[in-house]
């Protein structure tokens, strides 16, 4: 049906087009996995992804002419994963906006709506660090100069973090790149959200007094108030209004055109993420709800990331990629979590032209991963599963019997691009093989049971190695 | 040995067929292009002008462009009316207008819409063709977005001048 649409989108002109992407593929994995060669896209999006498809319709509500005219645009995007029992249920819209140009200015552009922005992307990773405004639904006002554009926005960002429990989430950000000359360009954007305390909202930030945080991850907060309170269970501490906020900051670089050098993006953000919504707990006297703003507000992170694509010569492309990231939580020293660990990866591509549209593709890259907070792998199926330090604890925070992933991964295969030569051209048609060597046990999607119980029907399985054969496409259209 | 058997079926595919004039013709050009969300005139480069060129060439067509526009040329937006002020009876100009869409799962889409006319004596054909480009960085746009579309264009401008060749023999 995409496809159907993609070729409606050309066939108009105006004032319909279609746009949007897919990727789709089969990987029948004999080794009990998911059909992704790895856990996720640290170790390079190839093989690692899942079918996703996005589907944006652009409608020209006042079409462009001559002279500078105001015009205007609707843009409606709905995506989200292809296949599986969840595809549909999980699509959703992601982006409605109206664009205007030429209204108050030239080079002037407003948009009203999902605000999204984003300087450019790690391909290897599909990961943007550069991006702001992903969450926040507002107006924004773009100015373009002859070698620079200036984005100015503000919005609410609580549709989307908020979602069934809205709350205002007033957010404001600004962007801005400069390529002072042809071969280089800088960049500095930001966001800030703050989610103010309003009397009476339930929906509103709120903190509960007396109670610690291993309680809130045990879910035992009232169970163990209830201990400490004993005849007095109805007196369970009321929420207390706070509020709350959030936001990044992003430095972008980027050089090339010159020499090997197609392309080199750098970038670097550094976040501070926004506290999250209640959690419950079911108690004799009902659902209770766990408030915990003041246990989520320290949650920051530092991204550094770099990309460059090189021509090697007419015959070779390659991409090499590289990432640091460091994540911390000032509020949880106790448990392992994607708040409180380290990562670093590099990724490097070869693609190889055998002729204008049958390609070689090669790719390799080796990851760190390390939980700042204790244990979080298993090594082996037989391995301590909850512990704390190194002894058996069901009551445990840790999980896993080390700290420390390390995942290396090959790739390799044949490419078919209608479009032709380009390591980024598309659409493409890939025959792929990978190999992934992990420290940790099954380091990929499975429906493995990982219980040691001896009444475990199933067994368990000890591999390292995951092999996978894929045949996949990727499309832009 | 396979990978050399698929290359050459899909050359085969692709391969966009250049008929020859039985004898060479003299051809004039006007290539424009602007933003059309900034109503700004874009500066082509000269390369563009070369691959137009050198497409004729392998029709035995000499192509001459006209540079800067014929007087009037950007007063008029139909096709037709602005050809009407080449003097040459024979003629080609394509129009781009660059248009930038929206960023899509981390490009950069643009769309080129394109006007190609070929007008020799009694012959007139007009096309029309919305062409989507993706670009990876920020930077790349109105001319990156019209040499991405070129390869569309050009193949658009070989079966132009195909059937302007099949129609004079018939």
């Amino acid at each position: 049906m995409i496809f159907a649409l993609a070729s409606l989108g050309l066939a108009f002109a105006n004032p319909v087009q279609i746009g949007g992407y897919v990727r789709m593929m089969t990987r029948p994995d004999l080794q009990g996995g998911s059909g992704k060669l790895g856990h996720w896209n640290l170790y390079g999006r190839l093989l690692n992804e899942s079918p996703y498809g996005a589907l944006d319709l652009h409608y020209d509500l006042v079409e462009k002419s001559a002279n500078k005219n105001p015009w205007a645009v609707l843009h409606f995007r709905a995506e989200g994963p292809l296949f599986g029992p969840e595809s549909v249920s999980n699509w959703n819209i992601s982006q409605v906006h109206v664009t205007s140009g030429n209204l108050t200015g030239s080079g002037h552009t407003w948009k009203i709506g999902s605000l999204e922005e984003y300087f450019g992307d790690l391909s290897l990773y599909d990961m943007r660090p550069g991006q702001i405004f992903n969450d926040t639904v507002g107006a924004s006002l773009r100015i373009d100069y002859p070698n620079a554009a200036l984005i100015l926005g503000a919005g609410d960002a609580g549709l989307n973090i908020r979602r069934g429990s809205y709350n205002a989430i007033p957010s404001a950000g600004f962007s801005f790149r400069l390529r002072p000359i042809k071969s280089i360009e800088v960049g500095i954007a930001g966001q800030y959200r703050y989610e103010p305390g309003v009397r009476g909202n339930q929906n509103a930030p709120y903190m509960i007094p007396e109670i610690n945080y291993s309680d809130i991850i045990r879910g035992e907060v009232y169970e163990n108030w209830r201990k400490e309170n004993i005849g007095s269970a109805l007196e369970f501490p009321d929420p207390i209004l706070t509020d709350a906020q959030s936001g990044e900051l992003i430095g972008y670089f980027g050089f090339g055109g010159f020499g090997p050098v197609v392309w080199n993006n750098t970038y670097v953000n550094f976040s501070l993420a926004h506290p999250l919504g209640p959690l419950t707990e079911n108690t004799e006297m009902g659902e209770l709800t766990i408030h915990r703003t003041n246990f989520t507000d320290e949650r920051y992170r530092l991204f550094v990331g770099n990309e460059a694509q090189l021509r090697l010569n007419s015959w070779n492309d390659a991409t090499w990629a590289a990432l640091y990231s460091k994540s911390w939580d000032q509020d949880n020293v106790i448990s392992p979590s994607d708040d409180v660990r380290t990562m670093a990866s590099s990724v490097l591509r070869i693609q190889s032209y055998v002729g204008q549209h049958i390609h070689l593709i090669a790719e390799t890259s080796i990851a760190y991963e390390k939980s700042d907070n204790g244990n979080r792998f298993r090594e082996h199926y037989d391995s301590i599963f909850q512990n704390t330090a190194g002894i058996p604890d069901d009551r445990g925070f840790e999980s896993g019997d080390t700290d420390t992933r390390i995942t290396w991964q090959g790739k390799g295969g044949v490419v078919l691009n209608p479009s032709g030569k380009g390591i980024f051209s598309r659409p493409s048609i890939r025959f792929l093989y990978g190999v992934q060597h992990s420290n940790e046990n099954n380091a990929f999607g499975n429906a493995f049971v990982e219980s040691i119980n001896q009444y475990n029907a199933f067994g368990n399985v000890e591999q390292h190695w995951h092999h996978i054969l894929s045949m996949e496409t990727e499309a832009w259209f | 040995m396979v990978l050399v058997w698929l290359q050459l079926i899909a050359c085969m595919a692709h391969s966009t067929t250049h008929l020859k004039r039985s004898q060479a013709v003299e051809f004039s050009i006007v290539l424009t292009a602007e933003n059309s969300q900034k109503g700004e005139t874009l500066t082509l480069p000269s390369e563009l002008k070369n691959e137009i060129s050198n497409r004729l060439k392998s029709h035995l067509i000499n192509g001459t462009h006209l540079s800067p526009p014929p007087k009037g040329f950007s007063e008029f937006q139909n096709a037709e009316k602005r050809a009407q002020l080449i003097s040459n009876p024979n003629r080609l100009t394509i129009d781009f207008k660059t248009e930038y869409y929206s960023q899509i799962a981390g490009r950069f889409r643009w769309v080129v819409h394109t006007t190609i006319l070929l007008q020799e004596k009694d012959q007139l054909t007009v096309e029309r063709l919305s062409i989507p480009v993706f670009h990876k960085f920020g930077h790349q746009q109105d001319v990156a977005s019209i040499k991405s579309a070129m390869p569309k264009v050009l193949n658009e401008v070989s079966d132009m001048v195909n059937e302007h060749i099949k129609g004079s023999q018939k």
